[in-house]
């Protein structure tokens, strides 16, 4: 067994992945999947790291007005957004909008979290209890993909995208939130391609940059993708002691895109009643997964690459280097404002 | 509507290319390998 060094998680090579299929490390067939056509090997993957960290107290609505998210007359009402993570607790945070939940890993019918990871995550998305995350009218769809340790394989990860491929027109899921990741680039990478199929379909796909920064070309898979919307945290360096994967790509692709706070936000623990603070870019993700709800809510016809553009044109530069920093931070205020832009591509 | 002209639109996707991150290649053809002895041979004499 192969050991690799990990970013949002430790990776190890654990089985293959053969064409349209994903085998186990005994050779046998785990499943079948169209949405991805290369022949890799199988990575575990786990949930970004969280740190907790008792100096600084930031909470979901400090965070909310950090990216300028006050008044904003839209919860992200009829928007799905999918989680690759964890699981998550039916605590009345999220009221009746966990729509569905699939367990990848032990097939379990009942919602639920071992981790307690994946409830922190939504509830920064769609949280609509004490503490308002960014989209608290959105519909949650949960895919467990990782176990009670946060970890995962790739295959797992995979499958669960090849799930939302299937069904996103009955949950309309229009977002895809994935605070997991892996830090062993590969060529040919097939979570980096998965995903882009999924942006393909009209589906925004957000991920976290990773915590293995600073170091340049420290940016989680599938953050690496060029498509997709990459995550780092705003404020990771001065109060967490943590850093976010920074850019290039080993394609010489600026990443991340776009900032938002990652350091000890509160949401949701397991239990009912009960939050606590997190740190990590898994924190910074689901801030722009909401914010996107928002903007998806008031203009349901954009594009990903629409809703990627307007976010480039609404962010807030900090004056940190492009490989830090992206395009800036989010401003929700500004994005929700604009006129909508339909990007025609171009070559 | 307006067309927009942003160097982030591309074909495949809107993202911006790290012009400072150059990629290279790690070989050399007949050609370099002569100029590359040339040049030895210059440096070895002077």
């Amino acid at each position: 067994m192969h050991r690799l060094n990990y970013s949002l998680t430790s990776v190890r090579m654990m089985d293959v992945i053969l064409k349209r299929s994903a085998k186990t490390a005994e050779g046998r067939i785990k499943y079948r999947l169209d949405i991805i056509d290369s022949v890799v090997a199988d990575r575990q993957t786990a949930a970004g790291a969280s740190y907790d960290n008792p100096m600084v107290y930031t909470q979901i609505n400090n965070a909310k007005k950090a990216v300028r998210c006050v008044d904003i007359p839209y919860g992200g009402k009829g928007v799905g957004i999918a989680f690759l993570d964890t699981g998550i607790c039916r605590i009345p945070d999220f009221g009746n909008r966990i729509v569905c939940f699939r367990d990848l890993l032990n097939g379990k019918k009942g919602v639920y979290d071992d981790n307690g990871h994946g409830t922190h995550v939504s509830g920064i998305a769609s949280g609509g209890g004490y503490y308002k995350g960014m989209a608290p009218q959105s519909d949650i769809i949960m895919l467990k993909v990782l176990n009670s340790s946060g970890q995962g394989n790739a295959s797992d990860v995979i499958a669960g995208i090849q799930w939302i491929a299937n069904n996103y027109k009955k949950y309309n899921i229009r977002i895809v939130n994935m605070s997991i990741g892996t830090s062993s680039p590969v060529n040919n990478d097939p979570l980096v391609e998965a995903v882009e199929k999924l942006w393909d379909m009209g589906i925004v796909v957000v991920t976290a940059a990773g915590n293995n920064g600073p170091s340049p070309g420290s940016i989680s898979s599938p953050g690496t993708s060029r498509k997709v919307i990459t995550v780092a945290s705003s404020d990771d360096e001065k109060d967490s002691g943590i850093f976010s994967g920074r850019g290039p790509t080993r394609e010489c692709i600026v990443k991340p895109d776009i900032l938002a706070p990652g350091s000890n936000i509160t949401s949701c623990r397991r239990t009912a009643g009960t939050y606590r603070r997190l740190s990590g870019t898994s924190m910074s993700a689901p801030i722009i997964s909401g914010a996107i709800a928002l903007l998806l809510e008031k203009e349901p016809k954009l594009s990903p690459d629409d809703v990627k553009y307007m976010l480039k044109l609404s962010s807030d530069t900090l004056n940190m280097p492009k490989n830090r920093q992206g395009w800036g931070m989010l401003n929700v205020e500004k994005l929700i404002n604009m006129e909508a832009v339909y990007v025609r591509n171009k070559g | 509507m307006s067309e927009i002209r942003d160097r982030s639109i591309h074909e495949d996707g809107i993202y911006d290319i790290d012009k400072s991150c150059r990629m290279g290649i790690f070989a050399m053809d007949a050609e370099d390998r002569v100029m590359f002895a040339l040049m030895a041979l210059f440096l070895i004499v002077k």
